[in-house]
């Protein structure tokens, strides 16, 4: 019996002392959560850019009753991201803590220079995990997208998040990318990555203060736009709208989108896209390597602009030849792009591999080269279902 | 012998299991997919058929021996003076493992969860759970196993039926691309943890109550332990890719990290962290078990209890020391370990055996 | 200093669990044994606590078997 209780006292000791896991306890007034961070290049060093949630403001019922936004910013230079996350506990009252971060945008005078070292910091850290978006601020720092506060939600990090969540679900130009992608692409020697760029419209410093949302159209806000295309693990190029609804539809990630076409006799039509399946084969051909990619994609009718008779099944086929054509485009527009900066972001090493690794082994060096003259054949399949609520246009009226 | 309880064959089946799935879930899909990438799992599965055949060898040694462990026969077998020496040598082999696992879980929690404690508390307080459940003998411990054992393939279920959603089947492809060389190269540490380490159920095998079920039961143990192991190097690369796997420290922790129920529930990870607390419980718990048993047999004592807790300070110590840092493990693991096991698993049981039939001992 | 006097403290207890049993049942061979080993555990865990050196078998170990390990991994490039 005595020794029974001695085995427990000395357990319920042991378990008291060691399980509260004193060493590595944080109370929670002690976090600052980070939920955005920027990085930037100054001078030789790392400016790392956190967006702290103030979580008084965001808590509380009250509209713009506090003295402070809903978040704030610390911003910090140091030589490596670690050290500077350490940093910046002199000007942050509490430590800083990464778990919950939404976004990470890097700026592009850093993405130009290269990302690869600043990102080994960032996969290593414990702390973070790989749920968040990467983005590139385009034409302006890091630190400035950070500090801009949007209408709707209260967290800028969090509507930076969505925005990119909605718009890579509904619109084909944008691209969601995540740490374990992102650097999954970057060790990979022949495929090239990509990252959506973030700019800052409208202009004035109102952005940065709650004065931004005192009027119906905030003066300052923040959208995505282009999509920056990266060689090894610089910023090399951007892809404009069309191309990078190119490389999302060869890269299959879209799923709902718009586009427009023009009409057989003149005029614009514009297509919902609703699927979109696309299959990428590599083969090699006596040495030299080709790829074939198919792509089939359904999409209703969404707006007409010009006189068709959308009840002839002949109009029909020959809309959906147009947007053949069209898709087609705008594949090869992307293709081009990369194929100038001999950067293959679509994988097309990978494809080659599957189908012949021995002679995948031997192209591999020379992949650049290879890429820039690839043989690309596209074949696309467009099929018209549906269109809307109504059957012919306004336009068309009956005489 | 020492140990006067019995084990049912199902719990020795639930052991089995759970000691070959011990710590290699946690480490084992790194080291493949750094050898074999995208066909890891197809190295998973030569080591499980290289270990499927030691577990029958192992079977054919206890035909011969089927009542008394390894020290008991080796002694009979090869003399005092050489069974002696052979016995010792297993007890430095089972005690070097136990630290080895000891270590093990204590590096996963300072690395991803916990960095700041040092590991000798971490250590101190597995160790401490651990030796109150092997304390009062091999029977209790089994029955804990069969408890446990649900909650494990529970919560590995909830990975294998989760995280089909964000498989990419692209990451597997191309299958055998470079040939066989690297799977066989990668099976290797494969095989050396756990396969190789299964010699330690020769010293259990005589307190199982049904001998030849207890055979088939270590087979099958040993299959769906091995199975489990496939699956999981196979999700790794299906969902992380060749790469990240053999990138990341902890492949099936970043597995568990992907885990998103009706992308409302998620962050589950360190509940997914259970499962590899209880394999890694048993796992240790087995080690510890046999090394103090073989010490207190090859010494002949007739109670090993109180050798746990001084032996405990000693498996402390040696599991902080056995390596300075995470490098020089990885070296150890994926080069050494093979060829120091060889021994144990594979020459030791042989000669045993071969002078056994010569000697004419234990039953043919 | 603390952590030694905790291991010191931590032997003590273990005596105190195990012995009394031990000696009561007139087990002197285990008595003798576990004393040893008990005496060995809190020596290196002294040795450990005030950082001295102590030797590692895996390095004997990796001593002994790296040149088997070379030779098998040239064999399988």
């Amino acid at each position: 019996m005595r020794k029974y209780c001695a085995w427990l006292g000395l357990l319920t000791v042991g378990a008291a002392v060691l399980l509260a896991g004193c060493w590595d306890r944080r109370e929670l007034n002690d976090l600052a959560i980070a939920v955005g961070m920027g990085l930037d290049r100054q001078g030789g060093q790392t400016q790392v850019t956190v967006q702290i949630v103030n979580p008084g403001e965001v808590a509380s019922k009250k509209d713009g009753g506090g003295y402070s936004p809903p978040v704030t910013t610390l911003k910090v230079a140091e030589s490596t991201t670690i050290e500077a996350l350490r940093k910046l506990t002199v000007v942050a009252p509490r430590k800083v803590y990464m778990s919950h971060l939404r976004i990470l945008v890097i700026g592009e005078g850093l993405a130009r220079q290269g990302i690869l070292k600043v990102m080994d910091g960032i996969s290593r850290n414990h702390e973070l995990r790989s749920d968040f978006y990467i983005v590139v601020a385009k034409g302006t720092t890091a630190g400035q997208v950070m500090k801009i506060l949007t209408p709707i939600d209260k967290i800028p990090a969090n509507k930076m998040f969505s925005t990119l969540e909605m718009s890579d679900k509904l619109w084909a130009a944008t691209v969601s990318m995540q740490l374990d992608k992102f650097i999954s692409d970057l060790s990979n020697p022949t495929k090239d990555t990509v990252l959506t760029g973030i700019v800052i419209t409208g202009n004035g410093k109102s952005g940065q203060s709650k004065k931004n949302m005192s009027r119906i159209s905030p003066y300052v806000n923040l959208a995505y736009s282009g999509v920056a295309l990266f060689k090894e693990d610089k910023l090399v190029d951007w892809l404009n709208e069309e191309e990078a609804k190119g490389y999302n539809y060869i890269m299959g990630n879209v799923n709902n989108s718009a586009g427009h076409i023009a009409c057989p006799g003149g005029g614009t039509a514009a297509l919902d896209i609703t699927r979109s399946e696309s299959k990428v084969k590599g083969k090699v051909a006596r040495g030299q390597p080709s790829i074939h990619i198919d792509l089939f994609v359904e999409q209703n009718i969404g707006e007409v602009r010009c006189e068709v008779d959308l009840m002839k099944e002949a109009n029909i086929q020959a809309l959906e030849e147009i947007a053949e054509e069209k898709l087609t485009q705008m594949m090869k527009a992307a293709i081009r792009k990369a194929k100038k900066n001999k950067a293959d972001i679509f994988g097309f090493g990978e494809k080659i591999e599957d189908a012949d690794p021995k002679s995948w082994r031997k192209l591999k060096k020379d992949w650049d080269d290879y890429f820039s003259r690839l043989d690309v054949s596209i074949q696309v399949n467009a099929k018209f279902r549906r269109m809307g609520t109504t059957s012919n246009s306004l336009l068309d009226r009956e005489e | 012998m020492i140990e006067k309880g019995k084990i049912g064959v199902h719990q020795f089946t639930v052991l089995t299991i759970l000691f070959t799935v011990g710590s290699s879930i946690l480490i084992a899909p790194s080291g493949l997919a750094h050898a074999a990438k995208q066909d890891a799992w197809i190295a998973a599965a030569v080591g499980l058929a290289i270990g499927m055949g030691m577990v029958f060898f192992y079977n054919r040694l206890t035909v011969r021996f089927p009542n008394t462990t390894l020290v008991h026969y080796s002694r009979e077998v090869l003399g005092k003076w050489a069974g002696a020496i052979v016995s010792f040598l297993y007890f430095c082999y089972f005690f070097i493992l136990a630290a080895l696992v000891l270590r093990n879980i204590g590096d996963f929690l300072t690395t991803q969860v916990m960095p700041n404690t040092p590991i000798q508390y971490i250590h101190i307080f597995f160790l401490l759970v651990i030796i109150t459940g092997i304390r009062s003998g091999i029977e209790t411990f089994a029955r804990t196993a069969e408890i446990f054992f649900p909650w494990m393939i529970f919560f590995f279920l909830i990975m294998v039926f989760l995280l089909p959603a964000k498989f990419d089947i692209h990451h597997i492809t191309p299958i055998l691309g470079y040939g066989i060389k690297p799977v066989i190269k990668a099976s290797l540490p494969m095989i050396s943890t756990p396969y190789m380490e299964l010699v330690i159920f020769l010293m259990i095998f005589p307190f199982i109550n049904n001998a030849p079920k207890a055979r088939k039961a270590f087979l099958t143990g040993v299959l769906i332990g091995g199975v489990l192991l496939i699956i999981i190097s196979a999700l790794s690369i299906l969902v992380l890719g060749a790469d990240l796997t053999a990138r990341q420290m902890y492949p099936s922790y970043s597995l568990a990290k992907k885990i998103s129920i009706g992308n409302f529930l998620e962050r589950l990870e360190v509940i997914m962290a259970g499962i590899w607390f209880i394999t890694i419980y048993f796992k240790l718990g087995i080690a510890f078990y046999a090394s103090i048993m073989t010490f207190a047999e090859l010494f002949r004592m007739k109670d090993a209890r109180p050798l746990y807790l001084p032996f405990g300070m000693i498996l402390i110590v040696l599991s902080v020391i056995a390596y300075p840092n995470i490098t020089s493990f990885v070296s150890f693991a994926s080069k050494i370990d093979f060829p120091y096991s060889f021994p144990y698993a594979v020459v030791f049981p042989l000669l045993i055996w071969i002078v056994a039939v010569i000697r004419k001992k234990g039953q043919a | 200093m603390w952590t030694v006097a905790g291991i010191l403290l931590a032997s003590g207890f273990i005596l105190y669990l195990e012995a009394p049993n031990l000696a009561r049942n007139a087990m002197m061979k285990e008595l003798g044994i576990f004393l040893i080993v008990l005496l060995i555990g809190t020596a290196v865990g002294i040795m450990e606590a005030v950082k001295l050196p102590i030797p590692n078998p895996l390095t004997l170990i990796t001593a002994i078997h790296k040149p088997i390990s070379d030779m098998m991994n040239a064999f399988l490039k």
